[in-house]
């Protein structure tokens, strides 16, 4: 007899072992309800959710920087290094002394320094694309 | 009678690409790509060389300016209670934010050009003015003074600078009697400084000094350092040394002196303020936020000693100074 007592994933289902043979049909309408698979389709959706947010921050970005190139008649990126010196300065500062002196200098200049060194809006919209199509291809 | 027409995708069974050659193609095109990545990464990162590209051969050679005048004449006057640092330690662990976060760009360093250089004198000054710094060893007294260095890491070393005294670059200035600081400036050279190109921070790096501490009889302009011009990486052609404050006072590779009425601000300051402040007095009672300032490793040693206020030179500066309880003189 297949046990089932929700609440308790661990103790879910039984297995052959116990002396019962599962059918292919109760296992597969188990698996539905199987608490991964559950979390999993949650997980999608934040997928999507954190893609779409990133896709708007860089449309925001992008304006402010096509309002900036109409106002001042010179195009200036938002670096995603800009940003984080705004908000943070001390963990940039921070993670740039660990990352050259314990790790490798080259790891940050140039790699990092390339990557910081991208308009906001490519990096993270880039970024917030792939997500939402990650997201979509799994539910297609 | 039924006819089948052939869609022009349908395909005979034959004609399908086996699994195996599908399977492999795959891998074939993700080697390629691969392949491809690994070979543009250097171009894309810069790591082929070419970062210096835009910079004359010459850039690369060691600083030789004005080496007819090494070596100077010694003085007396400042004595150590310590051994010399040995030189290769000194011209191999150096902080230079222009190359780097970490110790070891002196070879980076080696891009920058420094000959010729010359120095803005402007401000509130009676004549501006543009020095070579030739011009400068030509006309102002050069002598090697041995001095102590305490950075604000809590690392320190002891040296021969060569170097003429700040007070006579002030004395040749001429500075009008509204002019209460001395505000320096580094070049502003991407091209041959990487980490300039942080445009996050707010290059050039910039310090700023009191007229009473510029003109006091500690602060020298360095031009030389163990009995020769002074190496790339220790701030060629001329920096500041000044032996009572934190390291980071003392600004490397100087193009610029203006003399103003208002204190400025200087490169670490405007970053982060809490930890780095204006004056930075060297204090063992007063520590940095995330660490003790009470000892200092000695450069080249295995060993820690206690940190003196004042970095030991009290008796020259502790007068600049006349209310000592006040925390933000020491960070």
């Amino acid at each position: 007899m297949l046990a089932r007592r929700d609440g308790d994933a661990s103790r879910q289902f039984a297995t052959p072992s116990d002396g019962e043979a599962m059918s292919e049909a109760t296992i597969m309408s188990a698996s539905r309800d199987i608490v991964p698979v559950r979390a999993l389709g949650r997980t999608g959706a934040w997928v999507a959710i954190v893609g779409l947010g990133f896709i708007i921050v860089a449309i925001g970005a992008g304006g402010y920087e096509l309002a900036s190139l109409a106002m001042s008649g010179r195009y200036s990126a938002i670096t995603l290094g800009e940003i984080w010196y705004a908000l943070d300065v001390g963990s940039l500062n921070l993670v740039q002394a660990v990352i050259q002196r314990f790790l490798h200098p080259a790891l940050w200049d140039p790699l990092i320094v390339w990557l910081l060194r991208w308009p906001v809006w490519s990096l993270v919209g880039g970024t917030g694309v792939l997500l939402t199509t990650v997201h979509l291809a799994r539910n297609r | 009678m039924l006819f089948k027409k052939k869609h022009t995708w349908e395909l005979p069974e034959s004609a399908a690409t086996p699994e195996h050659v599908f399977r492999n193609r795959r891998r074939f095109l993700a080697g390629v790509g691969l392949s491809g990545a690994i070979l543009a990464a250097p171009a894309v990162f810069g790591l082929a060389g070419h970062r210096q590209s835009g910079l004359s051969p010459s850039a690369a050679r060691p600083n030789t300016t004005g080496a007819a005048f090494y070596p100077a004449q010694h003085s007396d006057r400042f004595v150590l209670d310590r051994r010399l640092t040995e030189e290769r330690h000194a011209i191999g662990y150096n902080n230079f934010y222009e190359f780097g976060s970490h110790k070891s760009i002196a070879n980076a360093a080696q891009a920058l050009p420094v000959q010729p250089w010359t120095v803005r004198i402007e401000g509130l000054v009676q004549r501006p003015t543009t020095l070579d710094v030739e011009d400068l060893l030509r006309r102002l007294p050069l002598e090697e003074r041995l001095y102590r260095h305490r950075c604000v890491e809590a690392w320190a070393m002891a040296v021969p600078w060569t170097g003429f005294p700040m007070k006579s670059l002030v004395e040749l200035a001429e500075p009008l009697s509204s002019a209460k600081f001395v505000r320096m400036e580094t070049f502003q050279l991407p091209e041959a400084a990487p980490g300039q190109l942080q445009s996050w921070y707010p290059w050039p790096y910039t310090e700023g000094l009191t007229l009473a501490e510029a003109t006091n009889e500690l602060a020298l302009l360095a031009t030389g350092l163990y009995g020769k011009p002074i190496a790339k990486q220790n701030g060629a052609p001329l920096r500041l040394v000044l032996p009572w404050k934190y390291g980071f006072k003392s600004i490397k590779s100087i193009v610029r002196f203006t003399f103003t009425a208002e204190r400025p601000t200087s490169f670490w300051e405007r970053i982060q303020p809490a930890e780095y402040g204006f004056w930075a007095n060297v204090n063992p009672e007063v520590s940095h936020p995330r660490w003790s300032q009470a000892t200092e490793r000695l450069l080249g040693e295995d060993r820690r000693v206690p940190t003196q206020i004042f970095n030991g030179y009290g008796e020259f500066v502790a007068h600049l100074y006349p209310d000592r309880r006040d925390r933000r003189l020491f960070m």
